[in-house]
């Protein structure tokens, strides 16, 4: 066929098209479906860094942001963590979360979390555990990490030294190891503990030998020898030592809850209470780690009316001011204290409840607002 | 040209009732498989794993976290009480088999229900709607949510909107004061809060007069509205807290046989009657 044939065929085709009653709508069209392929921008900024100021530098607060979808809401609590005085977060990176197939990782919500903390002046301590799907048998929980995955979990607390290196500079190796729950409802292991917190300890030093990497806060916990629920939190560190824990950490995360017990309660073997981190502490000493750093990463009391373990609202506030003095004044040892938990991103609608400082609506109860006068110095 | 023009319209009416008629059929076929699958898993199955594991034990194993009273409790001897510890037992003897309690720390109860450890989780557990996937919630047995009380002789205040200008009695920090505050804050009603240290006693101080109303747990409501010359409540909650029990995915049948003995409890009155001893 000759060009001139093919072109005039062509021009014919383009006339019909531009006629048909389509066209005009498709045209029309084409604008909104220019928008509406448009990604939204971030309408939440970071903001310029802020300072925190506060009477008391140990004092910091567990947040949950976790689940916390909207990044409003992480902007809002961290700048109501910073206005209370507290410089401190704990927050809980799952592993499964973030690293759903193996070798591939998905930074976007923790950058989100992170990257406000800074904003807001707060220093991060990263508690990881979370055992995702691929990383463990069928029918176990996700707290179940069996040893043959260590390599796994250490590769992963690297890759998130790695990729937070100079914005996250503690990281805690797994959650109160000591009881079944949280080891997969396994007894607990404390040697298996000790090999799992060696591996990670080395690989995270290779990618960045600045970073802190903490033992599990162990759960205060008086379970009798033998329990299939639990171990006792003393005698779990004391194992960890005997199977030459040491040196594979560079401070501790305690618990420290007081449950209805003042913060002064003196500690002993037979009492959980807040002061039971001193005999956490005594167990290190004894085993020549005396000099390394303690962090209480999850601490408090409960204010809600009916569970037995809780005490009331104005003891609450007594007891929580008490402790952060405490920490601040007589524990040297003890670089900072983190109080459970600064808010849910929604009602547990339980006694859990009572332990949060601001609601998932941001209303501020009356613990925030006393701690912030403490914390700021409003006080009279 | 008519003819041929009607021939067209006919056919492809007729091709429009066929295709019609496909997706009809396609329909029901779909529907029918779904309420098979639903009758056979749901309605008509007549066991699951968990129901078969009771039945060979001869016992129920029910999970709770036995320090909130007056729900679950243990005693030094180890003995558990309580409202929950009542409706298992009653469950329990429902199916003929005996109960078993295990006192598991709240944040554990998920994990022990898939770990085995226990095949139900009866401990003032409320919903949690992001947790579907993992667990089935039977129906609600007991709402813990906030209700609104006035003196027995009040009849002008009869929804939150009567709460303008009024002195409503809450326990300090307690969420009875939160929603006080968000009634005040968010729903524009001027009510003035009066904080007081516990539930017990704002409305003691409304059967005595000193406040108009007060906003408390139903638990606390109902036990003070047992006591004569004293307070009512107004029956819409302000909060839900609806309190169910888990089960494990896999147990549809167990699932039904709750439901089921549920809703008979609830028609019959026994239920409440439970509910009566405790609070």
């Amino acid at each position: 066929m000759p060009l001139s044939d093919a072109l005039r065929q062509l021009r014919r085709a383009l006339g019909a098209a531009a006629r048909h009653p389509l066209t005009l709508r498709l045209l029309l069209a084409l604008p909104l479906l220019w928008f509406a392929g448009r990604v939204p921008q971030p309408v939440v900024r970071i903001g310029p860094p802020q300072t925190v100021q506060t009477t008391n530098p140990k004092m910091g607060v567990h947040t949950r942001l976790t689940d916390e979808v909207e990044e409003w809401k992480i902007k809002r609590t961290l700048e109501m963590v910073r206005e209370m005085g507290a410089s401190w977060i704990v927050e809980y990176f799952p592993w499964g979360y973030y690293e759903p197939q193996p070798g591939q990782y998905d930074w976007r919500h923790p950058d989100l979390v992170v990257d406000h903390a800074l904003a807001q002046g707060l220093t991060v301590l990263a508690r990881i555990d979370f055992v995702p799907q691929w990383a463990r048998p069928e029918d176990t929980t996700y707290r179940y990490l069996p040893e043959e995955q260590f390599d796994s979990y250490a590769d992963f607390v690297a890759a998130f030294v790695e990729h937070f290196s100079g914005r996250v500079g503690h990281i805690i190796v797994w959650n109160e190891p000591n009881l079944s729950f949280e080891w997969g409802y396994r007894l607990p292991d404390p040697e298996g503990y000790a090999r799992l917190l060696r591996t990670t300890y080395q690989r995270v030093k290779a990618v960045d030998p600045e970073v802190m990497v903490l033992a599990a806060g162990l759960a205060p916990t008086l379970a009798p020898a033998g329990s299939e629920w639990g171990m006792d939190d003393l005698e779990f560190l004391q194992r960890m030592y005997d199977a030459g824990a040491r040196g594979s950490f560079d401070g501790l995360a305690i618990h420290a809850y007081g449950w209805v017990f003042p913060p002064d309660d003196p500690p002993g073997e037979e009492v959980l209470n807040f002061a039971r981190a001193e005999l956490v502490h005594q167990v290190m000493a004894a085993n020549g780690d005396a000099a390394l750093p303690c962090f209480i990463t999850e601490a408090g009391w409960n204010d809600h009316s009916r569970w037995t373990k809780a005490v009331s609202p104005g003891l609450r506030v007594e007891y929580t001011r008490r402790a952060y003095d405490k920490a601040l004044q007589e524990w040297p040892w003890c670089q900072a204290l983190a109080m459970w938990a600064f808010r849910y991103p929604w009602p547990a609608r339980t006694f859990q409840d009572g332990f949060t400082f601001v609601t998932p609506s941001f209303i501020a109860k009356p613990i925030y607002s006393e701690m912030q006068r403490y914390g700021r110095g409003w006080e009279d | 040209m008519g003819a041929a023009s009607g021939q067209e319209t006919h056919a492809r009416s007729a091709r429009s009732v066929r295709e019609r008629l496909f997706w009809l059929l396609l329909g029901l076929i779909c529907w029918t498989l779904a309420w098979r699958s639903i009758r056979t898993t749901w309605l008509y199955a007549r066991t699951d794993p968990t129901w078969e594991h009771i039945q060979r034990q001869g016992v129920v194993r029910v999970c709770m976290d036995a320090a909130y009273p007056p729900f679950e409790v243990q005693d030094s001897s180890g003995r558990f009480a309580g409202y929950d510890v009542a409706l298992a037992e009653e469950l329990a003897a429902c199916w003929e088999v005996g109960a078993e309690f295990v006192n598991v720390h709240f944040d554990g109860l998920y994990d022990a229900l898939l770990a085995d450890k226990c095949d139900i989780v009866l401990s003032a557990l409320p919903y949690d709607e992001t947790l579907t996937e993992d667990v089935l919630f039977s129906p609600s047995y007991f709402n813990a949510g906030l209700l609104l009380a006035v003196r027995e002789d009040e009849t002008r205040i009869r929804s939150v909107n009567g709460l303008d200008g009024k002195r409503v009695a809450v326990e300090s920090g307690a969420s009875a004061h939160l929603e006080a505050r968000r009634l005040q804050e968010q729903a524009r009603i001027a009510l003035q809060i009066v904080p007081l240290p516990t539930a017990a006693e704002a409305l003691q101080a409304v059967a005595a007069g000193e406040v108009d109303a007060a906003i408390a747990d139903s638990v606390s409501v109902y036990e003070s509205a047992a006591d004569p010359g004293g307070i009512r409540y107004l029956e819409r909650f302000l909060t839900d807290e609806q309190y169910v029990i888990a089960m494990r995915p896999d147990s549809g049948y167990m699932w039904k046989r709750i439901a089921d003995e549920l809703a008979r409890m609830h028609k019959d009155g026994s239920l409440e009657r439970l509910q009566s001893q405790w609070f």
